[in-house]
């Protein structure tokens, strides 16, 4: 199951890097009229972006492709996603009271571990106090 | 705000800003490795391989401390401005304590060292032994999403809406990195004061949050929105600052801010184009309505960006009735102009 897991990430990945490159070229400009103009150094920084996202914009290329394609992207349907937008920020307010008492119990059971089973330390393996002492 | 991109749109203020971010780090790797090996006889990989983990942690509980310390007071907004700088600093280091403890815990074996990183911990005989380094890989995997897309072209194509989303995910990279911190560094540290700092630091980073949301909320709910044929309250003249903003609720979860500058009263969204930052907490900078995230402009007429930039957000129609000024809750495409409310005598000076 992890090789299978490994092994589909790596072809994931691989058919990026190749899709992020051509992207990067030609892909960026066909979607986004601003990126006609766009620096190398800036189209060098969305190659790791493209190589993750590489199936959704490969489905925006070939839509931009589309004579009838007005041309926008999705930043500018301002009346589509400001309306949400504070809906987001309120959000994080209930995400952090999610996450406040994992993160509190993640913290509990740790400390009880470390005091409970009291291992022995890798580090003080090596301390040169302990290695003095082991000779 | 963009024309076309760029690798980094450069100003002397985050040519600054980098510059002692570098300082910084490296006076902190080197400071940590020079004290630590004075404690300790680790190799020189196991002690790089740390000092680029803790820094990286303490990096992003200085990132996550930013936004809401910002809400409280002012003075956070320099380093608001250029917090992608730090978030991407963050994710190198952080990449970099990976690669060394993958090389050195996982690069020697028989398995793939992802295959080995992700069946540590197998089988689970109890919590001191618990599987960190795969919580690590999560988290890491997390950040290099957001750092990959932090550049504006991905804010842009995929939308401030969902690119913020997705970068919502560092609370989840933060809890999974709090989990790999505890059940990994923690369980061998020699030094108590480990233990401390990390409960401390995530203390701190969950309680400036809520606090930070609470006082939001109440600023929320303080906001009246009292309606008179359709328009609704936003507040006497007189409460007004120059140059600043007063918020209204205009249903739909929207809401408006409403500036006073010195030709009347404007309204624009309260969301701005950039990354749907609070424009009514902003003030107008120059002339005009300055976002105190990041800095993005849009004239207070119209909802545009001052030119060549193009970003723009909706405007809304104000009514003054005495002293009191109401909003129309209808938003005006984004960039319609609308003559500013002026009130008797000049200057917007009633």
């Amino acid at each position: 199951m992890v090789e299978f897991l490994i092994e589909s990430a790596r072809g994931y990945a691989l058919a990026g890097a190749v899709f992020a490159l051509l992207f990067a070229w030609r892909g960026a400009a066909a979607i986004d009229p601003v990126a006609r103009h766009a620096t190398w150094g800036a189209r060098a920084l969305m190659l790791p972006g493209a190589a993750v996202l590489w199936p959704l914009l490969a489905l925006r290329w070939w839509r931009a492709s589309d004579p009838c394609h007005d041309g926008r992207v999705p930043g500018d349907r301002t009346e589509r996603w400001q309306p949400s937008s504070e809906r987001l920020r309120r959000g994080a307010l209930v995400a952090w009271i999610v996450l406040a008492p994992l993160i509190a119990a993640v913290l509990v059971a740790a400390l009880r571990a470390r005091a409970g089973e009291a291992p022995p330390s890798r580090d003080a393996e090596r301390l040169p106090a302990a290695r003095a002492g082991a000779r | 705000m963009s024309v076309s991109y760029q690798a980094v749109q450069w100003n002397p203020a985050k040519k600054s800003y980098d510059r002692r971010l570098a300082i910084a780090v490296a006076l902190y790797l080197v400071a940590f490795v020079a004290s630590a090996s004075m404690f300790t006889a680790l190799s020189p990989l196991i002690l790089a391989m740390r000092a680029f983990g803790t820094g990286a942690m303490a990096l992003l509980v200085l990132i996550l401390s930013i936004g809401p310390l910002a809400r409280f007071t002012p003075r956070m907004a320099p380093l608001l401005y250029n917090r992608r700088h730090l978030g991407v600093t963050m994710f190198l280091m952080a990449l970099v304590h990976a690669l060394l403890a993958t090389v050195w815990y996982h690069g020697f074996g028989v398995l793939d060292p992802l295959a080995s990183i992700l069946s540590s911990g197998v089988p689970f005989t109890g919590a001191a032994q618990f599987p960190f380094q795969p919580l690590g890989l999560a988290a890491l995997v997390i950040l290099f999403a957001m750092a990959a897309t932090s550049h504006d072209f991905w804010l842009r194509n995929l939308s401030p809406l969902v690119w913020k989303a997705l970068h919502l995910g560092v609370y989840l990279a933060f809890t999974l990195l709090v989990a790999h911190v505890a059940f990994g560094a923690l369980q061998d540290a020699v030094w108590p004061g480990y233990a401390w700092i990390t409960v401390a630091a995530a203390a701190w980073v969950v309680g400036i949050h809520i606090a930070a949301g609470v006082k939001e909320r109440r600023a929320d709910l303080r906001v009246r929105a009292l309606s008179a044929d359709g328009w609704i309250k936003v507040g006497e003249i007189d409460e007004f600052e120059e140059g600043r903003a007063r918020a209204a609720k205009v249903g739909a979860g929207r809401t408006v801010a409403v500036f006073r500058h010195a030709d009347g009263f404007s309204a624009l969204s309260g969301v701005c184009a950039h990354q749907g930052g609070p424009l009514a907490e902003g003030r107008i900078v120059d002339g005009c309505v300055t976002c105190p995230w990041h800095g993005y402009q849009y004239l207070a007429a119209n909802g545009q960006s001052p030119p060549p930039f193009t970003e723009r957000v909706p405007t809304y129609e104000l009514r003054l009735e005495g002293r009191t000024l109401f909003v129309h809750p209808q938003a005006k495409p984004p960039g319609t102009p609308v003559p500013p409310c002026r009130t008797v005598g000049a200057g917007g000076q009633p």
